[in-house]
């Protein structure tokens, strides 16, 4: 297993549980609880997740999958019939139902309501927990590397691996852009606080702004083929925290990012980026400004 | 005993030629093991479709775009895939059949993009309707190496999930087929359809 069980005496998950035995599956609009239909399993799942009978079936759906693949083998067939799986089941009392599970398993009722099917609710809640930590939103974060492997890889002939290899591609394009303006901002951050000379200080705030164009670039690419609401990583993202995440940059009218990006997609060398922008004087001098400034105050201080 | 048994499965195909069609679909996500078992189909001569028809669409669109499909083209993919997926379910009029994946793996495809599912989905939904499905549980890769390389397995785990809701979605009450190696899953597959097992 991928995690270690939390402990769910106090989990909400539990006594949601416990409170679906009542009438079983499937659980019906207006009888589910919202705590339930608010899990990001579900919430992933659901067709429309607006929609509260969307959940619901989003939740009857997870519910039953996770049953059919209850874990314990011995009381599978025992789990499935407490809430109401099992065929001839459904609709029928809790009653019934757990006398029912207790024969599938072989126990005494009296036992099973007290000793087993605690147990067996509490194991349901924790596969539902597991489930719903596969679709957690996690923050940004650049993905993690591991050695490559011995053997060449074999990728599997099938358009959602292909997809996933892209979404791999251009995840890893956007992260290499970021890492790329994050080297040049320190670069930058470094001369301005040394008082380097003023020439060296444009040039590489213009490596700076070519870097920030192509990541910009990179990101909208990123976000046009995974918008939010998709599964991309960073689909919930906007490109200016992503952007932010590289470090502090000036604060720029959208006109101005705009331009920056557009010539950062179609000149993705340097060169072309600086022949494409050389009509940009005053924005130029935006951009430059924060460190040729903080360069003249560190002068003064070294001077004083 | 091997020949009889395979006998066996020689004369069910044969016998189900001369009745109405049965159609059942073996589908999962990427690193499910899925063509391992279509191979094990076509091995023992059970009537199956070879090769999932959106494959050779989506190498046909991004030659045609140049690049990557984006949202935008995505419709007009899904569009094409349908429609060979009901060709397909058409085409078909005795005996049984395996699918390699079914129409309701549109809706975790749309639902992997964040759309909503289309109405021509929605109708051919109700109108081809497959006998059984069998979902095969992701093959547990989580401590191969070789997978990280190309996706994260937290992203594999997430389209399989999607492609079983959307069976569920479609009205469809699938099998699961545990992760064991193809010749066991292809037993388990025939034993629940009630179809010979081959001898080995």
């Amino acid at each position: 297993m991928p995690h270690e069980p939390p402990n769910l005496d106090d989990e909400f998950l539990r006594s949601s549980l416990a409170s679906l035995l009542r009438k079983g599956l499937p659980v019906a609009t207006g009888k589910a609880d919202p705590s339930l239909l608010s899990l990001r399993a579900v919430l992933v799942r659901a067709v429309d997740p607006a929609d509260t009978a969307s959940r619901v079936a989003a939740l009857n759906a997870v519910l039953r999958t996770l049953l059919l693949r209850f874990d314990d083998a011995r009381y599978a067939e025992a789990v499935r019939a407490l809430f109401g799986l099992s065929p001839g089941k459904a609709g029928t009392t809790l009653t019934q139902r757990r006398e029912a599970a207790a024969k599938a398993c072989g126990h005494d009722v009296d036992h099973f309501r007290k000793r087993v099917e605690p147990r067996l609710v509490e194991r349901l809640a924790w596969m539902l927990w597991q489930d719903s930590e596969q679709f957690r939103a996690v923050p940004a974060a650049a993905p993690r590397l591991t050695l490559a492997p011995k053997n060449m890889p074999t990728l599997p002939a099938d358009v959602f691996a292909w997809e996933l290899a892209e979404h791999e591609t251009q995840l890893s394009r956007v992260w290499a852009s970021l890492y790329a303006l994050r080297a040049e901002l320190l670069t930058l951050d470094r001369m301005a606080a040394m008082g380097a000379d003023r020439q060296e200080v444009i040039r590489q705030a213009v490596t700076s702004a070519w870097r920030y164009g192509v990541l910009r670039a990179d990101v909208d690419d990123y976000l046009d083929a995974y918008p939010s609401g998709g599964f991309g990583a960073l689909a919930d993202a906007s490109p200016d925290d992503l952007v932010a995440l590289a470090g502090w940059t000036p604060s720029l009218g959208t006109d101005a990012v705009d331009k920056l990006t557009h010539a950062g997609r179609t000149h993705r060398d340097r060169d072309g980026f600086v022949i494409a922008m050389r009509a940009e004087v005053a924005l130029g001098n935006a951009w430059a400004a924060p460190w040729l400034d903080r360069r003249i105050t560190t002068d003064k201080d070294t001077t004083a | 005993m091997t020949t009889s048994q395979n006998d066996r499965l020689a004369a069910a195909i044969e016998a189900a030629q001369n009745q109405p069609p049965r159609r059942f679909v073996i589908t999962g996500g990427p690193s499910a093991g899925k063509d391992d078992v279509i191979a094990e189909l076509i091995r023992h001569g059970i009537p199956c479709m070879e090769t999932e028809p959106g494959r050779e669409i989506y190498r046909k669109h991004r030659q045609r775009l140049g690049r990557h499909l984006r949202t935008e083209d995505r419709r007009e993919y899904a569009a094409e895939v349908l429609e060979a997926f009901i060709a397909e379910f058409e085409g078909h009029k005795h005996g049984f059949r395996f699918y390699n994946r079914g129409i309701p793996d549109s809706y975790g495809w749309e639902r992997f993009f964040g759309l909503a599912p289309t109405i021509q989905l929605e109708k051919a939904n109700r109108v081809y309707r497959y006998d059984t499905v069998f979902v095969l549980d992701p093959l547990d890769t989580f401590e191969d190496p070789d997978d990280i390389v190309w996706a994260k397995e937290r992203e594999i785990r997430r389209v399989h999930e999607l492609i079983v809701q959307g069976y569920y979605d479609a009205g469809y009450e699938p099998t699961f087929v545990p992760a064991e190696s193809a010749e066991y899953r292809l037993d388990y597959i025939l034993t629940n359809v009630r179809i010979p097992k081959p001898q080995r």
